[in-house]
């Protein structure tokens, strides 16, 4: 009888176990009491169309906003010490104005990846999310996830957005041709520099580490004299392929053809601007490629960074800050409060920062690299749109948005420049996830910082270009398979190359490029040209 | 009489005390494994937020393929198989090496203390013994690098060898795993009738002999249904470990590489829904099965050790 027991017993824990891993994938999207009701959302829709059309006419004063709303909206990064004194003032604003205010919740940089579509699944109540071509933009809209916004709503709700909108910005903000964004009202160049010691520069005679040529020359010297330091520490996920694109953009720029990359980035496929036929290859199949490698190679061999390196999980810049490594690369956003932090830190490393674009124009961002959407099952997307509008494009609440409190965390210098006060650092200039809401009307620039940087700001604005397929979105939907199968490629065979792990780089890219022809690289290039066809003849 | 026309209300009467405890078990079991188990449609699914898991379109094997694409699907799945199987042995043997020391310890306090020791990391995350590793075995920076210098011997550089990897892994596993199955075991042997040890003694057995006639049998039992248990997680690599003790580091990926890691690189960046759960399917099918072979195994041999 007790042994008996005993196995029933046993029987369930074993039958527990085994559906672990079934909980595992059911528990993924288990929330469904709300997604699975296709029809009760059509009808929700259809009323709202209904709403929008009879709003103008019902009331010519505005939309109905005699119902107080409060609105989630989520943003990325950590919530800022005095986030809420800077939204209280906000909402004061937005309740006077539009009768809501508004909830913001954070998702960490360590998380989002993960929790970005889980909030879209989980069938939680919240309205607006900051979003971008590089943070799931395309892959929730297509999925659904964001509610359309129309033009007749753009100019019903959000008036005042409707009139300053880039058309530009607007038309690359279309998917399948529909608009499920307000992109940023500004124009951002990407632009890398490196940031250097200028105490081991002068030490070794070095002027300047702007060119590769020179930035090997200043590594050289630092693996030769200073036995404690790793002369770049790269290889996070994050900078694993900074020095491999420095020198392969050089060489493709360069070149008659002017290469460039094209598509989802796993893919490695690149397309030569002046083709017009499109013809789409590996990265790995111009010869370009094979100098890069060898190079990357011979800095590697050299101990220009750790023979561990693709084990990192601290970046460059941090291991920089660290006082663990000589130079750093990073882009100039990052550059300008790197640069305010380490000079107080270590004012005897007499830091210097020196233009790594070495010739390349740097990229005009597209303008959905920042913008905001609102969430598909929003019970309140006419609101969320106003509030929005507000936040873009009242120049109260933008500002404080961006910077913080005027007279707390920045004081106005002059027209379009600030200053930052001692409380900045509870509420930092630009770095609140407010980079969907940026407009170039009410911009201001910092002031004080990074002494060089007008002189290579005036140079980039003169060179900035965006390349031809710089707003061309691929629809992955047929070769879903393949791009995963290459990802995986991508993060280690690619990356392995990328710092120039490799013994023997002509037989290691062949290796590569066996690999991505079995895991379907051409059918994906083809559909790559296939589309890029249909782009060019649509543009 | 009654007992036997409702023999289930009958039991449910006399030991409704042991029912009462495994409700909860079984409401957690119900609640988080079989109604979810639904979820399984995801995996033939091309899922969107609008439709939800049951509205939206059908696409098949689709989700299936990316697994087969790039030739891993066999590596990872031998990879999680072997380690598992390895880890299963070692530590089984450990703990009840451990377990049968503990008990033969006559002092105490020092056999609580070194129970607790032995138990700490478990505690542990594996993003710490992660960093452990890297510290230990850096190439530039690590403490064992720095010594063979010190030594003036060559430092090695571990990251790049494939050889030591299964090693550490191994190690590192029973590092985190000994002392939890330790405690499993020692309780089993606490369980052990003391009137057989007493017996034994006035018999003039050796310590040896008690252990090989008496403590070894008597806790087959619980080896066999621990081992058993074990088998159904035998295809899941355990992601933390296999991720963060190697650094998801791709010079030695085809000793370290599990279906774990290897499906979380491929979607990590591409929040497909299906295909995770594809590969979750399939890694519970196949678990499936090698515990029905298990048991029918355990069930020939030993019909009474068998779990069902």
């Amino acid at each position: 009888m007790f042994s008996k027991k005993k196995r029933v017993m046993s029987l369930l824990l074993a039958v527990m176990l085994l559906t672990v891993g079934l909980c595992a994938c059911g528990s993924k999207g288990t929330n469904t009491g709300e997604t699975a009701q296709p029809a009760d959302t059509k009808t929700e829709s259809a009323s709202e169309e209904q709403k929008e059309s009879q709003a103008p006419e019902a009331e010519a004063a505005g939309p109905d906003i005699s119902q107080e709303v409060t609105l989630v909206m989520y943003l990325i990064g950590d919530r800022p010490v005095d986030n809420d004194e800077v939204f209280a003032k906000i909402n004061e604003r937005l309740k006077a104005e539009i009768n809501a205010t508004i909830d913001v919740k954070f998702m960490s940089w360590s998380e989002y990846e993960q929790k970005y579509p889980l909030i879209f699944a989980s069938g939680e109540d919240w309205d607006i999310i900051y979003t971008a071509d590089w943070c799931f933009y395309n892959a929730q809209a297509s999925k659904q996830g964001f509610y359309e916004i129309t033009q007749e709503a753009l100019e019903t709700y959000a008036p005042m957005t409707a009139e300053t909108m880039y058309p530009e910005a607007w038309e690359q903000a279309k998917v399948n041709d529909k608009v499920y964004m307000l992109p940023m009202n500004y124009k951002e160049i990407t632009a890398y520099v490196y940031m250097a010691r200028g105490d081991l520069m002068d030490k070794y005679g070095i002027s300047s580490v702007s060119t590769l040529d020179e930035a090997e020359s200043y590594m050289d010297a630092i693996v030769k004299n200073e036995p404690s330091l790793i002369p770049i520490d790269v290889g996070s996920d994050y900078d694993k392929l900074f020095l491999y694109d420095r020198m392969y953009k050089k060489a493709n720029w360069e070149s008659e053809e002017k290469v460039i990359a094209i598509g989802p980035w796993q893919v490695m496929a690149s397309v030569s601007e002046v083709d017009d036929e499109v013809k789409v290859m590996g990265s790995y199949d111009y010869p370009a490629f094979k100098d890069t490698i060898e190079r990357l190679k011979d800095w590697k061999d050299r101990g220009f960074w750790s023979k561990n390196a693709v084990v990192n999980t601290q970046n460059n810049t941090e291991s920089f800050q660290a006082g663990k490594s000589a130079l750093a690369m990073m882009n100039v956003n990052t550059a300008k409060s790197v640069y305010a932090s380490v000079s107080a830190e270590h004012p005897e490393w007499d830091i210097r920062v020196f233009d790594a674009q070495d010739g390349v124009p740097p990229v005009l961002n597209s303008y959905l690299a920042n913008g905001m959407s609102i969430f598909s099952k929003s019970k309140n997307p006419e609101r969320a749109l106003m509030a929005l509008d507000y936040l873009r494009n009242d120049e109260e609440i933008n500002s404080l948005f961006c910077y913080g409190i005027e007279g707390k965390h920045w004081e106005a210098a002059g027209e379009g420049a600030l200053v930052s006060l001692p409380d900045s650092a509870n509420y930092a200039y630009d770095s609140n996830c407010n980079w969907g809401v940026r407009n170039d009307a009410y911009w201001r620039v910092i002031e004080g910082g990074i002494p060089n940087l007008a002189d290579m700001n005036k140079e980039w604005q003169e060179t900035a270009r965006s390349d031809r397929y710089q707003t061309f979105v691929f629809n992955d939907e047929s070769v879903k398979n393949e791009i995963a199968a290459m990802g995986e490629i991508f993060d280690t065979d690619y990356k392995l190359l990328g710092l120039g792990f490799t013994d023997d780089p002509e037989a290691d890219i062949a290796k590569l490029r066996e690999k991505m022809e079995a895991a379907g690289a051409q059918k994906v290039y083809d559909e790559i040209q296939k589309q890029g066809l249909e782009f060019l003849a649509a543009n | 009489m009654n007992a036997r026309k409702h023999p289930l209300l009958y039991d449910l009467q006399k030991n409704r005390t042991k029912w009462l405890m495994i409700l909860p078990a079984a409401v957690v079991v119900i609640l988080m494994c079989y109604i979810p188990m639904a979820g399984i449609v995801l995996a033939f699914k091309e899922y969107n937020y609008h439709d939800g898991i049951f509205g939206s379109p059908w696409v098949g094997f689709k989700n299936f393929q990316y697994f087969f694409k790039s030739g891993k699907a066999w590596l990872t799945t031998r990879n999680t198989i072997l380690y598992n199987i390895v880890f299963l042995c070692v530590n089984t043997f450990l703990q009840i090496t451990c377990a049968i020391m503990l008990s033969e310890l006559a002092g105490k306090i020092f056999k609580r203390i070194t129970q607790s020791v032995m138990f700490l990391p478990y505690f542990i995350s594996w993003v710490v013994v992660g960093a452990f590793i890297y510290n230990l075995f850096n190439y530039e920076f690590g403490a064992v690098n720095t010594f063979l210098r010190g030594a003036g011997l060559e430092p090695v550089d571990v990251y790049s060898n494939k050889r030591m990897w299964p090693v550490i892994l191994v190690v590192v596993s029973a590092f985190k795993n000994v002392g939890y199955g330790t405690v499993m075991y020692l309780a089993s042997i606490m369980n052990i009738d003391g009137e057989m040890f007493e017996a034994a003694d006035l018999d003039g057995a050796t310590m040896w002999q008690k252990i090989r006639y008496i403590t070894l049998p008597s806790i087959r039992p619980t080896v066999v249904i621990l081992f058993l248990l074990a088998i159904g997680t035998i295809m899941k690599g355990d992601f933390q470990m296999f991720w963060q003790v190697t650094g998801n580091n791709p010079m030695v990926l085809d000793v370290t590489d599990v279906i774990d890691t290897y499906v979380t690189r491929s979607l990590l960046t591409m929040q497909e829904f299906g295909m995770t759960s594809a590969a979750g399917l399939y890694q519970s099918g196949i678990s499936f099965v090698l515990v029905l072979i298990a048991n029918y195994i355990v069930k020939k041999v030993e019909p009474d050790y068998a779990l069902f």
